[in-house]
């Protein structure tokens, strides 16, 4: 209860804070509709007049719906990149404004502190969700196979990913302090390996042994089996598992690796330092 | 007497390195504090009174767990810090960093919550502690006004609040008064007296001496990572009783005048300071034998061309102490 009471409070003061900055709300409303526009356009152009390159699509993904393939990418990309990086910004926000050290003199668990913070990050990537859906259901219109329990269940088996690689980038942060610049490589390599907006099918070789190490690969791989090529759970439950298991494994890796760093600094006194 | 906080012989070593590229070429140790021992008795107030940099925080973040000591322990409550970090954690209030350690982009109510949430308070008991605090402290009226909006004494108020938010049986404050009006100053002192009253045990660190003097049942006085003087503040000013110290405000002080004021049989010590405002300067000589010497002061100005323009026979405070006890004033 009491570890619950605390997820809450931390969820709670970020939600209020969130709100006191208002301008968020045009970003998420505006950003989805945006965001896969480049990527679309390019895919319309790249196909050619008569559309013969969809034909060469459909051979690397099984369905012509382009653009469905993308949104779907983009969606699942933006849920995971703002729930993933919030754990580490938030900390580093934290270690900003100087309130780090007062929550860490609380007699709590740091993780729930951290789940906390990400669970105001994670409803902003469901809003984000949602919006983008119905903008590109009733703006674009693109259909989405399936039903809602399913595109929520395809968000879902993604978490224990983004919280363990969450977990491994406060740790980072605590360590490190700034690291915009190991964020934007790993974001970049992330977006090329996980196949955001394009099949991982005709990648590289050794790009696509890369790319079965991410979780997220997997996830993405699940997500359009159910909303854009019509398949059951069955048909994705290899890619579901898949993503479940390095995503256990990446959050008991996020775990050790905190803990180890949060001891380090400690010793070195440098957990209010920025 | 019970004790509420037990220090024993606790040490912390820095180490840093000087770096030629990725290579580590120097290894340097900094004895941020080194071999400190003390008991806090239950209900009392124990100054850690000493300049900047002699220790003071990195003794509280030790007691608090933020810190792991290179060596040493610490119980609150008979709890090892080390040991038992969260049962420890739920025995400590602690105010540190002051004003920046509250939301500034939330109320002082949500904040005081906020924080009772996290010490374990159902909703109902967060609501009741939080306006209780909030009472106590004379911020009811601004209860719901965002803490950015305050002054740094009020800011600083919220930090106490939050302090107090765990009713906890100890308090750490660090630097409580720091950056605060005198008027500000005086308000805080006396909720913190109003808190011993209450039976908690309180930790205060300050390089205030009239502070520490004023709020402090003991005082431990604290220099390069060290404790150099432990006692209640009366004993610690009796202790260098045959000590007089004399304030002499005058026209212009040289090198010259000061080393020939410090070659004097039976002083001690000699501190100068400038007045911006008064434009004058301010001499204070510790001595052994102040009514036989105090001509020869007089002559020695005079003959360094300077003029005296008021002249105090000083009671031994703390900072006599600490000048008698280091050979340096607090504030250097």
């Amino acid at each position: 209860m009491r570890r619950i009471r605390t997820i809450a409070a931390v969820a709670r003061k970020e939600f209020i804070k969130m709100v006191r900055y208002p301008t968020w709300v045009i970003q998420m409303l505006i950003w989805p509709l945006i965001f896969p526009l480049l990527y679309i356009l390019s895919a319309h152009g790249f196909a050619g007049p008569d559309k013969s390159g969809l034909e060469l699509f459909k051979a690397a993904t099984g369905t012509e719906n382009y653009a469905g393939f993308i949104v779907v990418g983009i969606m699942a990309w933006m849920w995971v990149n703002i729930t993933m990086w919030s754990f580490g910004s938030y900390l580093r926000e934290e270690q900003m404004l100087g309130t780090l050290e007062s929550n860490w003199l609380c007699p709590i668990n740091r993780f729930d502190f951290l789940i906390g913070a990400s669970l105001v990050s994670a409803l902003q990537g469901l809003f984000i969700a949602v919006v983008s859906m119905l903008e590109y259901r009733f703006i674009y219109g693109i259909h989405f196979d399936g039903n809602v329990f399913l595109w929520l269940l395809m968000f879902l088996v993604t978490v224990p990913a983004v919280y363990g690689m969450g977990m491994l980038f406060s740790g980072v942060v605590l360590w490190l302090k700034e690291i915009n610049a190991v964020v934007n490589l790993v974001r970049g390599t992330m977006m090329v390996l996980c196949g955001i907006t394009f099949p991982t099918a005709i990648m590289p070789g050794w790009m696509q042994i890369l790319s079965k190490a991410l979780p997220f690969t997997f996830g993405l791989q699940a997500a359009r089996t159910v909303m854009v090529k019509g398949g059951t759970l069955k048909n994705a439950s290899g890619d579901i598992f898949m993503c479940l298991a390095e995503g256990i494994l990446l959050l008991f890796l996020g775990r050790i690796v905190f803990d180890r760093i949060e001891k380090k600094v400690k010793i070195s006194g440098s957990l209010e330092r920025f | 007497m019970e004790t509420a906080v037990e220090v024993l012989n606790l040490k912390k070593y820095f180490t840093s390195y000087k770096k030629k590229l990725f290579k580590r070429t120097e290894k340097k140790e900094f004895k941020a504090v080194d071999g400190v021992s003390f008991n806090i008795y239950k209900g009392e107030i124990f100054g850690l009174l000493g300049p900047n940099g002699a220790g003071k925080t990195t003794i509280i973040k030790m007691i608090t767990g933020l810190l792991r000591p290179t060596e040493g322990s610490v119980k609150v409550m008979g709890m090892d810090v080390d040991k038992n970090p969260m049962e420890a954690l739920g025995s400590i209030g602690t105010v540190l960093a002051g004003d920046r350690s509250v939301y500034w982009k939330l109320t002082a109510r949500e904040n005081l919550e906020y924080f009772a949430a996290l010490y374990g308070c159902d909703r109902r008991e967060a609501k009741k502690r939080t306006t209780e605090i909030l009472e106590k402290l004379g911020l009811i009226e601004k209860a719901d006004e965002l803490v950015e909006k305050f002054s740094t004494g009020m800011k600083q108020k919220v930090a106490l609040g939050k302090a107090l938010i765990p009713n906890a049986p100890v308090v750490l404050l660090d630097e409580p008064t720091l950056g605060l009006d005198p008027q500000s100053a005086l308000n805080l002192r006396e909720i913190i007296l109003q808190l011993k009253k209450e039976g908690r045990t309180i930790l205060l660190t300050t390089h205030y001496m009239e502070e520490a003097d004023f709020l402090s049942d003991r005082i431990a006085i604290i220099n390069g990572g060290r404790i150099i003087a432990l006692d209640t503040p009366e004993n610690l000013k009796k202790s260098i009783n045959e000590v007089k110290s004399v304030k002499i405000e005058l026209t212009g002080v040289g090198e010259k005048l000061i080393e020939e004021l410090k070659g004097l049989n039976g002083v001690k010590n000699v501190i100068s300071s400038y007045d911006v405002n008064k434009r004058s300067y301010t001499l204070t000589v510790h001595h052994v034998d102040g009514e036989a010497l105090m001509q020869r002061f007089i002559d020695i100005i005079s003959e360094n061309n300077s003029r005296i323009l008021n002249i105090n026979v000083l009671e031994p405070s703390l900072e006599d102490v600490f000048i008698n006890l280091t050979g340096k004033s607090l504030r250097e």
